[in-house]
């Protein structure tokens, strides 16, 4: 089993580092001139930029600049400075300083909607074609296929009209200009915990081993409660790690919707702006999250199901 | 009437079918009789015009009737055929027959608006005195900030979206459903798409695309192809999931041990299976294809030179507070086109699964 | 494991006993409809039923009969598209069918628990074994903690699992498929039900573990005085168990009375064609007395007798109204026409005498006593010679088939007979090029065709060697036309001149399987598993094989439907001169149609010898073990029955290693010097 976690770890560690490069080699393709802001550029003649250039090694082969990259990363954990969104700081401050509003909300996001999410499907599930199910399948239908755009618009246009909540983040107008960004992160997930648990409740229900638990004499109730919750939960716990890893990276459309200063404008911004350095350490980060959440929730399944055992070859999820 | 039914029973022999004349179905067992009893020579009755116990008198009644084989064989199949139970199952399904319909006259409309429209959408002009005019006789959806007509704008919009997500899913479910057939079928190729596969989706896929949109372009045609490129995944694995299920089922084994070619074993025997799926991941990948483009255009990563549903949308937040109708008509029209797809795809599925056949 | 022994019942005894008694539970007129998208379906047509205490009741009865449906009402465990239309159920003063849920619990499990078919889904994966036991014992018998574990163990060890305090921990994936049957049954015992009913509890699992099961099941029954239903479709199964025997066939029961009554002197026409298929009731060589047709179909509205169609007995009044119920003896009662007084009088059919005659052994005529291998010119046509089969690699690798050899020759049916993952089938898929073998080879005419062959070798070999499959769902397209389906074959090597000349081949073929020609143009899903397994068997003959590897080809066929398939293969292979290979669990079908029989138990084939002398002499271990587990239609007989188990720890090959030895001339064993002087010291007394 510790050979099994090595093995996985290193292969993890390997697609992190293959994703970097590619993403590292890509962006040397770019020109040079975003290494300097606009009024440099404007300022500056040609020759002093190109001995800047020659001077922070961007003139090097890519490979060696690549070298570089990976030395001073592993030897200072140093991933360079940011040129462009803000300048001349080190890429790891930049980041450090606008991960924790972002996590902030995910996570405060991701509890309501698991626990919203999960009660509402349980009930779902249990009153099978009632009213409530209607209603639920209604909104995962809704959710679903309406882009969240739209959603998010409608959101607004009730908190702010209806409700006079602030239609934007503001650090002065804290919890309350939080609310909306909030409610918006969890409308997403909620119809997802919504549909798998009452989709996983319904399978569980249908399976053999259920009418054996009843042929026992167990009441329905607490065949739901014995038999059936766990069961419909262990495919749900397999995603749970990368979900909650991935609140680190943000919300894009909904930060930029509200204007949060948080992790999800920085990388348009970073793309946008060519600010190397950001956008290298940024896809690291965002695919390190990605990878070990896959990782953990791979080994959290074995956990709770005694079927799986750490020894399978690794295959698609 | 007995008397009429009775008056028939006798059935001549150029009234028999050529079927039972001509067919004689070999029998494959002992019959009984031959061993056991001696049947009667004569037997009156054909069984078939037995309806009613009137027809007869009692002796009759306890004689023996004609066994035939043909009949028993009958008894065994059903007239179901799945295609047409299908339909019928899909057709059940109220709620998205009618979004069906809804969808088409919208689609059909967004041809007939412009035509029917004041304003050419092509050549709007930019005027500050008009902005934000409410709809009325002259503005039919009002105008918008830059004091543009947003009739023209909106149905154009529509057209474009619905084009491009029709382009969009129908390239990825194609690239999707090449990629997973070859996957799944084969075995040592599996390996390097299955690390493919998560090279790409362990990393959130708006990393790529922001990449690909400043290093290439944001025009509608990159960023359609871009969005083909990445994702085609869900189907990939989900076709390479049901090819290695279909791949080992007998009848596969059976076409291999009559020496069919592989070609012929995925276009005939796999593709088939997998028809259900694709129309369901086609009509998800849909609104799913319009979500993504209003996201794409609300990031800026997409070209805003003409109107898309997506840029209507993203232009609209702003001042939908104020203005609400510069919202609300792409808003609708959006939830229109999604949610029939969402609902026909569903129902579509549903109607396939076999459990939901008779 | 020591349940071996089973006691000689009498029959006239136990009737006597069921005569004084009040029934325990008693089913009167139930019907139950079914409605699938607003279509209705009568499952159960107004039948009635009394089970009375200490009695096994065993219902019988095809695919759609109605017996697991009725027996549901029960336990009121109908699915939920599902209700009791009319009738009652009265038990212990009250009527079943009117419980509501809450009042239910005082009876499920409690007073009336059930055995479900499938081992391997019943058990809830993720819940320890004994957690679940545990759960009906502190449910019934109101134990708790410490006082419920030990009663737990104790359940646990009187279901025959050994080891209960590690056992108790394991989940039921560490369980085999027997194992996990001893647990669903563990969990039933545990609720101390008065009425246990076994819905097929022994169908999915192999001949030896079924015995076991079986004798379990009597022993519990016994120790904890419970009255048993018991649920099959085997006969064998039915003579094993059952006090008195009801036949059910289209939602009703249509005979009913004491199991020696049923099995030798029956009186519904079905009862009797349903025991003449029987192959161990066969005159080998012969065809089996089949059964046409399929059973009905109940969403149609069944006018008369529900047999009617397919019975060579009907009499008019069949096809008009239903049959009341005539009583044979006073615990034996008969619904059909032919006992009325005015109807014509039958004698029973031949096959039934032969029952008490034949001691459950097909005879022999003398055209099929020709042995093929006692024919001097006999021509080998397959040579399998030491092959071996592993899948995966490392430490996972798993050796399917060890080092086989056998030569089938020409004309003759060779069969190998094995339980669940002997590797029978990887056998028969490794000769005709599906699985690859890992070593040895295989001669075809003299040929090699294993590994890598010429283009035209392997054209050869796919046009002279066919194979029909075991599970006729499965084995044909679902999306093709049964027309495409046959001539799949044919369009591979453009076996025909133009379109006409292949639509010709496609009705000649499907009239040699005895299907209309009409059919054609039909989907397989229109048809029966029976219909559609001949589908399957004329894609093969239509390339003109000269060899067949038939793969359990009649196992997931309803009995009524597996004398059509066997008649069938037995007409092809004197009319096409085919020879076959024929891999079964079943021996007594193994017996009615082979000429040879290997046995193989874990890879390695034990014994391979002509067929009526591996009946007569067994010598391996496992022959015996797999002999003596086969169920006899035969009640008294199988009651009689010593049971064997193998157990191969007998075996010590630490020194002296094994050998294929051919003992006398056609046995062949396996077994080391000393075994195999055994073997023929035990061959010559």
């Amino acid at each position: 089993m510790v050979k099994y976690i090595l093995k996985r770890l290193f292969q993890s560690l390997f697609t992190v580092l293959l994703v970097v490069t590619i993403v590292f080699l890509l962006l040397r393709l770019m020109p040079t001139d975003y290494y300097f802001t606009e009024d440099e550029l404007m300022k500056l003649p040609q020759e002093v930029l190109n001995d800047r250039l020659q001077a922070a090694g961007l003139l090097d082969p890519p490979l060696v600049q690549l070298g570089r990259f990976y030395r001073d990363l592993f030897t200072k954990f140093d991933l360079g400075t940011s040129r462009r969104v803000q300048a001349n700081q080190p890429v790891v401050k930049v980041i450090a300083g606008k991960f924790g509003i972002s996590m902030q909300m995910g996570l405060i996001a991701l509890a309501i909607s698991i626990v919203l999410g999960v009660v509402i499907g349980v009930l779902q599930a249990r009153f099978k074609d009632g009213v409530l199910d209607h209603i639920g399948t209604g909104y995962t239908v809704f959710v679903n296929a309406v882009p969240h755009l739209v959603t998010y618009s409608l959101v607004l246009a009730f908190g702010a009209r209806v409700l006079g909540l602030p239609s934007m983040y503001s650090a002065r107008k804290l919890p309350l200009s939080m609310y909306l960004p909030i409610f918006c992160l969890s409308i997403g997930s909620t119809a997802y915990y919504m549909l798998w648990t009452r989709r996983y409740m319904v399978d569980e229900l249908n399976k053999d081993y259920i009418r054996l638990a009843k042929l026992k004499g167990l009441s329905t109730r607490k065949v739901m409660f014995r038999h059936v919750l766990k069961n419909a939960f262990v495919p749900l716990v397999q995603y749970l790690p990368y979900s909650i890893l991935l609140t680190v990276g943000g919300s894009l459309l909904v930060e930029r919707f509200f204007s949060v200063p948080g992790m999800g404008p920085l990388l348009t911004d970073s793309i946008g702006r060519y600010d190397t350095n950001l956008v290298q350490a940024l896809v690291m980060l965002y695919a390190t999250m990605g990878i070990l959440g896959v990782f953990l929730g791979d080994l959290l399944m074995a956990l709770v199901d005694p079927r799986i055992s750490l020894t399978g070859k690794g295959d698609v999820r | 009437m007995a008397k009429n039914t009775q008056k028939k029973m006798p059935k001549p022999e150029h009234e028999k079918t050529v079927q039972e004349l001509e067919t004689p179905v070999p029998d494959l067992s002992v019959d009984y009789s031959t061993v056991d009893h001696e049947p009667k020579k004569e037997r009156p009755m054909g069984r078939e015009h037995l309806r009613s116990r009137d027809v007869m008198p009692e002796k009759q009644l306890f004689e023996f009737a004609e066994y035939k084989p043909q009949e028993a064989e009958r008894t065994g199949y059903s007239n179901y055929s799945y295609w047409k139970s299908v339909w019928q199952n899909f057709l059940k399904k109220r709620s998205a027959v009618v979004m069906s319909l809804v969808f088409l006259a919208l689609f059909l409309f967004t041809f007939i608006a412009p035509a029917i429209s004041k304003y050419d959408v092509n050549s709007l002009r930019v005027d500050a005195n008009l902005a934000f005019i409410s709809p009325n006789g002259e503005y039919w959806f009002g105008t918008d900030n830059l004091g543009r007509d947003y009739w023209s704008q909106v149905w154009y919009a529509t057209r474009a979206s619905i084009i491009l997500a029709v382009s969009v899913s129908f390239g990825q479910i194609i690239l999707g459903v090449i990629i997973g057939l070859v996957w799944g079928y084969v075995r040592k190729l599996d390996r390097f798409f299955t690390e493919l596969y998560n090279l790409v989706d362990n990393v959130p896929v708006i990393i790529y695309m922001t990449l690909i949109a400043m290093m290439l372009d944001k025009s509608m045609l990159t960023m359609g192809i871009a969005m083909i490129l990445f994702n085609w995944l869900g189907t990939a694995r989900n076709v390479r999931n049901l090819v290695l299920m279909y791949r080992d089922r007998e009848y596969n084994l059976a076409s291999r041990c009559l020496g069919t070619k592989l070609g012929r074993i995925l276009f005939r025997n796999i593709f088939p299976y997998l028809i259900s799926m694709i129309i369901l991941r086609l009509a998800l990948a849909i609104p799913g294809t319009i979500a993504y483009e209003t996201t794409l255009t609300y990031l800026g990563l997409m070209d805003v030179s003409m109107p898309s549903l997506g840029i209507l949308l993203r232009n609209s937040r702003n001042f939908f507070l104020d203005y609400p109708y510069i919202l609300i008509f792409p808003a609708i029209i959006v939830s229109i086109i999604t949610i029939t797809f969402y609902l026909v795809g569903n129902a579509f599925s549903d109607a396939c699964d076999p459990r939901n056949h008779l | 494991m020591s349940e071996k022994n089973i006691q000689a019942v009498d029959f006239d005894a136990r009737a006597e006993q069921i005569l004084a008694r009040e029934p325990l539970l008693s089913a009167q007129d139930v019907e139950v409809t079914f409605t699938l998208r607003g279509n209705k379906l009568t499952a159960i047509r107004r039948t009635s039923l009394d089970l009375y205490e200490g009695e096994t009741l065993a219902i019988v009865g095809e695919s759609g009969s109605g017996k697991s449906v009725f027996t549901k009402c029960f336990v009121g465990m109908l699915d939920k598209n599902g209700e009791i239309t009319h009738g009652s159920i009265m038990y212990d003063g009250k009527d079943l069918t009117k419980l509501t849920e809450k009042e239910w619990l005082k009876v499920r499990g409690k007073k009336i628990a059930m055995v479900t078919q499938d081992p391997m889904t019943s058990l809830n994966p993720l819940k320890t074994v004994g957690r679940q036991i545990q759960e009906a014992v502190e449910l019934h018998q109101g134990l708790r903690g410490r006082a419920a574990r030990q009663e737990t163990y104790r359940i646990l060890e009187s279901v025959g699992i050994s080891d209960p305090q590690r056992r108790y921990r394991q989940y039921p994936h560490e369980f085999s498929g027997g194992m996990r049957q001893r647990v669903v049954i563990a969990i039933a015992v545990a609720c101390r039900p008065q009425i246990l009913i076994c819905d097929e509890p022994t169908t999915a699992l192999d001949v030896t573990i079924q015995a076991q099961i079986l004798a379990l099941i009597r022993r519990l029954q016994k120790e904890q005085n419970m009255t048993i239903i018991y649920i099959t479709h085997d006969l064998g199964v039915v003579a094993n168990v059952a006090d008195r025997v009801a036949v059910m066939y289209g939602g009703q029961i249509i005979e009913i009375g004491m199991a020696n009554e049923v099995f030798f002197d029956p009186w519904h026409p079905y009862t009797w064609a349903l025991l003449s298929a029987l192959p161990q009731l066969g005159v080998k060589g012969e065809k089996l007395p089949a059964i046409d047709g399929t059973p009905p179909n109940l969403f149609n509205k069944i006018q008369g007798d529900a047999f009617a169609p397919r019975n060579r007995y009907a009499l008019n009044i069949d096809f008009l109204e239903e049959p009341p119920t005539y009583d044979v003896t006073a615990t034996h009662a008969v619904k059909a026409w032919l006992r009325d007084p005015r109807a014509p009088k039958v004698e029973q059919p031949h096959a039934i005498r032969r029952l008490e005659e034949q001691q459950g052994k097909p005879l022999v005529t003398e055209a099929a006593s020709y042995h093929p291998h006692l024919d001097p010119n006999r021509e080998p046509l397959v040579e399998v010679k030491d092959m071996q089969v592993t899948f995966g690699s490392g430490r996972k690798k798993f050796v399917a088939v060890d080092h086989v050899n056998f030569t089938i020759y020409k004309g003759e049916t060779f069969s190998l007979v094995g339980e669940s993952g002997s590797g029978k089938t990887t056998i028969g898929r490794a000769i005709v090029r599906i699985n690859p073998i890992t070593s040895g080879e295989v001669l075809f005419r003299g040929e090699r065709i294993s590994g890598k062959i010429s283009r035209e070798m392997d054209t050869k070999v796919i046009r002279s060697m066919q194979m029909i499959f075991q599970d006729p769902m499965a084995s044909l397209n679902e999306r093709a036309k049964v027309d495409y389906i046959i001539s799949e074959g044919l369009y591979n090597f453009h076996l025909y001149k133009d379109e006409q000349e292949r639509q010709e081949k496609v009705q000649k073929v499907l009239q040699e399987v005895g299907l209309l020609p009409e059919f054609s143009s039909r989907f397989p899903h229109e048809f029966s598993g029976g219909q559609r397994q001949r589908i399957g068997i004329a894609r093969s003959l239509i390339m003109q094989p000269e060899f067949i590897v038939a793969d359990e080809p009649i196992s997931a066929l309803d009995v009524s439907i597996r004398a059509q398939v066997l008649n069938l293969l037995n007409e092809m292979k004197k009319s096409r001169g085919l020879t076959y290979l024929f891999i079964a669990h079943d021996l007594s079908v193994v017996r009615f149609i082979s000429d040879r029989i290997a046995v193989i138990h874990k890879g390695r084939i034990v014994e391979l010898a002509e067929s009526e002398e591996l009946f007569r002499h067994p010598l391996h271990p496992y022959t015996k073990a797999l002999l003596s587990a086969v169920p006899n239609p035969n009640p008294y007989l199988e009651r009689a029955k010593t049971l064997q188990v193998y157990d191969p720890s007998v075996h010590d090959y630490s020194v002296d290693k094994p050998v294929w030895e051919e003992i006398i001339p056609d046995h062949f064993v396996w077994g080391n010097v000393r075994e195999l002087d055994g073997y023929r010291r035990e061959i010559e007394n």
